[in-house]
């Protein structure tokens, strides 16, 4: 499955080093351009669609160890590539 | 602390229902473009302990056009060693208390498929971790309070 958020996801990478100066906050981010870092997910969010409005953007917090998600039952999601 | 006590499901385990909509944040934005927001979706989610984060059925919520607003990686157990990326979605999660409900505003889950689970979610610790949970093996009843 592609995923859509593919540039975004490669835009954070790149500036990956710049924003872990606000590591624990969330990078709002679409295509190449970086619309900020907010303290929140809420504020993330919220100043992502109010600038994007429904246009694909990303929201991810700034970590610099990605975080992962465990379950202990298995999960039929379809992966990204 | 307001609570809730719900009997334990004899087959699907401690479930509990919630209301699923779209995030405030993707509400208000609907709201002034003139766009009516979809109507919320009540769903059945089990109480995962097991579950970092909170899981809606794919189906369930397609009424809500969701739109992938983050992604994350995940493990389960046939992951193997690398976790694999999965598209976030936001949402509104709502709990309802005849003297006061709980409200999530914009909550961040995946999707997957529960259609043979009669579940329609996974409640995880995302949620939980906000909550006192009490399960009652011998009552055979669960609380939750918030």
């Amino acid at each position: 499955m592609k995923n859509p958020l593919q540039q975004e996801l490669e835009t954070f990478e790149r500036l990956k080093d710049q924003l872990l100066q606000d590591e624990g906050k969330f990078a709002v981010i679409s295509g190449k351009e970086l619309l900020g870092v907010y303290s929140t997910y809420d504020d993330a969010l919220q100043i992502g669609y109010e600038r994007y409005n429904l246009t694909p953007f990303l929201v991810k917090k700034i970590s610099a160890v990605e975080q992962i998600n465990f379950f202990t039952r298995d999960l039929p999601v379809p992966c990204l590539t | 602390m307001p609570h809730i006590t719900v009997p334990i499901d004899r087959f699907s385990g401690p479930v509990i229902a919630l209301v699923v909509g779209v995030s405030f944040a993707k509400h208000a934005i609907l709201k002034k473009q003139g766009i009516t927001a979809p109507s919320p979706v009540i769903m059945n989610f089990l109480v995962d302990s097991g579950a970092s984060h909170t899981v809606v059925d794919a189906v369930s919520i397609a009424p809500l056009a969701m739109a992938p607003t983050g992604v994350t990686y995940i493990h389960t157990p046939s992951t193997g060693e690398t976790p694999v990326a999965v598209q976030q979605y936001d949402v509104s999660l709502y709990l309802h208390h005849p003297d006061n409900s709980k409200m999530i505003p914009n909550l961040a889950v995946t999707a997957s498929d529960f259609s043979k689970q009669n579940i329609q979610g996974l409640l995880g610790r995302d949620v939980l971790e906000h909550c006192l949970l009490v399960y009652d093996g011998r009552a055979g009843s669960f609380a939750l309070a918030f």
